[in-house]
């Protein structure tokens, strides 16, 4: 039992993990708090949806092309939306992403309506038996996808230019800016890969849960916790906090409440922020 | 114009506002006036603790949803009339609001917003999950109207019919554009509008931040408090949806397009958000799609919203200091 938990919450951390290190680069970077990146995890849940569902293209090579296509998306928003609120107000950022959030989940409501849709998958069927804990395959995709492109982030941020050029402007984009590093290059990729990747986890989440446009919401949430939990801006801080919280709400669920469930994290959030809101892994402000 | 001219349009106006009930008898008309006071009170209550206090709230919808849910279950479950639930539900609300602000208003900008945020989702999963007392997704019903006020020579006031409780939205209408307009005026006000500026710096001039900051929030979550409790009392239902943080965003987007910070703001959006729909029934579809846009182009285009820019505009032809007040 107690193994089992903790099984379904590390593929549910991998996913949080997958969704948050997009949200805290952004963070990071832009120091922006995008609330609309659960409705660029739903556009990869449609993403998917369509390649798959309707279009009956491989699962994998639909995963690889509703990431490609919502990262594209991604750098739309950041040309067309962020751009003018660089530097603004905090409240600004936070309330344009408000916005587009609407205007995202309703366009989608009214295109393709409120009716729930669901992914098949050939390994949503296939249980897997290993010791006393059972998963299906197509969990065991979602953990094994969440690493690899985490991993694949870790090595392009560590051990390429362009990588190092992005962690470079998140800690000091002025000095990023004065060695020679273009910003605007900077900010694009960064919602680039932020929105990949949040459009990947929706395509892998879809088969295990329904399409739908609010879809995001949740997801959303959990994100910030994490983001939160990790110290803002801190990629490897949300990776840990990813599978913490995910850990935290299966173990949470089996052992206390399952109506509460979604209860947990906020109260993590909730404690972090008043006992270290510098996050468990962030440096302290002063 | 001069001062004397926008008196005399107050007054005008509030005339019209008293007599609208017995010019207008279509009850269509008188139910929108009705929502649009319930959106403006609650906007109001928003205004104190985001537009002039400058701290972004997102559990509004939650705490409107405390006063509601007080409020009914005084009337329904104990033996109390709505005069009794009303301040009940204010005492409520200013409990919750005082244990969850206590903590948070530590906290600054983003990270308020954020914490605000997982209160909001807690209450409506509470509202949601704890069926025995809230009725869970089902809700509340029956909730009874207010009673009727006996008045000397034997007649009374009666509140279960649109008009009359088009009054009582009025009287608390008033009561929040009054407080408003004190706040805006004050010492206190000014010191919420400094810690709004520039927190380090109202506190290296002696304000009190944590407590300016909890006064603003205490306010405004009496002011939510009463609109959670008139609607609950005029529509006779409520139901954990309408409480939802979603619903939150319906009202940031009022203040923000009507103005935060200004006297008028919260009203002008309640009015454009509310009557708009109403009038542009066929596009019903868009509406919220529409409210994305609206909020998104307001943020770029006009940071000040409505109002805010109007008081500008004004500002730059008068030229004179007495202009910023308003």
């Amino acid at each position: 039992m107690f193994l089992q938990q903790l099984v379904n919450g590390l593929v549910l951390g991998g996913a949080y993990a997958l969704i948050s290190v997009g949200m805290t680069m952004i963070f990071g970077i832009m120091n922006i708090s995008n609330f609309a990146h659960g409705t660029i995890y739903m556009l990869g849940g449609y993403c998917i949806y369509f390649l798959s569902a309707v279009f009956r293209q491989p699962f994998f090579l639909a995963v690889a092309i509703s990431m490609f296509a919502v990262g594209l998306i991604g750098i739309a928003m950041e040309r067309i939306v962020f751009r003018p609120v660089y530097g603004g107000p905090v409240l600004n950022d936070l309330l344009i992403a408000l916005g587009l959030s609407f205007f995202l989940e309703n366009g989608v409501l009214l295109l393709w309506g409120s009716q729930t849709k669901s992914v098949r998958t050939p390994y949503t069927d296939v249980i897997l038996h290993v010791l006393s804990i059972s998963i299906t395959l197509q969990r065991l995709i979602v953990l094994v996808a969440s690493v690899v492109l985490i991993g694949a982030l870790y090595a392009f941020l560590n051990y390429t230019r362009f990588g190092k050029a992005i962690v470079a402007s998140s800690q000091s984009p002025k000095g990023a800016a004065l060695v020679g590093i273009d910003l605007d290059r900077v900010y694009m990729a960064t919602f680039a890969i932020s929105s990949g990747l949040a459009g990947a986890a929706g395509a892998l989440l879809a088969p295990l849960f329904y399409v739908f446009p609010t879809m995001g919401s949740m997801p959303l949430l959990k994100a910030f916790v994490v983001v939160v939990l990790g110290g803002m801006g801190n990629v490897q801080g949300a990776v840990v906090g990813g599978f913490l919280v995910g850990i935290a709400e299966s173990l949470g669920g089996a052992y206390i409440s399952s109506d509460y469930k979604n209860v947990f994290s906020f109260v993590i959030l909730i404690a972090v922020l008043l006992l270290r809101p510098q996050g468990l892994f962030g440096r302290s402000e002063s | 114009m001069g001062n004397r001219f926008i008196i005399l349009l107050g007054l005008l106006l509030l005339g019209l506002a008293f007599a609208f009930p017995v010019l207008v008898k279509d009850s269509y008309y008188q139910h929108i006036m009705n929502v649009i006071f319930l959106f403006a009170i609650s906007v109001y209550g928003f205004n104190i603790i985001t537009g002039i206090a400058g701290q972004f709230n997102i559990a509004h919808a939650g705490f409107i949803g405390i006063g509601a849910y007080a409020s009914a279950l005084a009337t329904t479950r104990l033996p109390f009339s709505f005069w009794a639930g009303l301040p009940l539900s204010v005492l409520a609300t200013a409990i919750f609001g005082f244990l969850i602000g206590y903590p948070s208003l530590r906290l600054r900008g983003v990270y308020f917003a954020l914490t605000t945020l997982a209160f909001g989702e807690i209450l409506s999963l509470v509202f949601e999950n704890w069926i025995s007392v809230t009725g869970g997704p089902m809700g509340i019903t029956k909730i009874p109207p207010p009673t009727p006020i006996p008045l000397p020579g034997g007649a009374s006031l009666a509140f279960d019919d649109k008009s009359g409780f088009y009054y009582l939205c009025l009287i608390f209408l008033l009561l929040a554009m009054y407080v408003n307009r004190q706040l805006l005026r004050s010492r206190l006000g000014r010191a919420m509008l400094a810690v709004r500026e520039n927190e380090d710096l109202a506190q290296s001039l002696g304000i009190p931040v944590a407590r300016t900051k909890m006064i603003a929030f205490i306010l405004a979550t009496g002011f939510l408090s009463v609109t959670g409790s008139l609607y609950a009392h005029y529509f006779r239902f409520i139901s954990p949806v309408s409480f939802s943080v979603g619903e939150s965003f319906r009202h940031v987007t009022m203040l923000i397009v009507g103005g935060k910070g200004t006297l008028l703001g919260p009203l002008v959006g309640a009015v454009i958000f509310t009557a708009l729909p109403e009038i542009l029934r066929s596009t019903e579809d868009y509406q919220w799609i529409a409210y994305g846009v609206i909020l998104m182009l307001c943020v770029v285009f006009l940071p000040k919203g409505i109002v805010g820019c109007f008081r500008d505009f004004r500002g730059r032809r008068a030229e004179g200091p007495a202009a910023e007040d308003r």
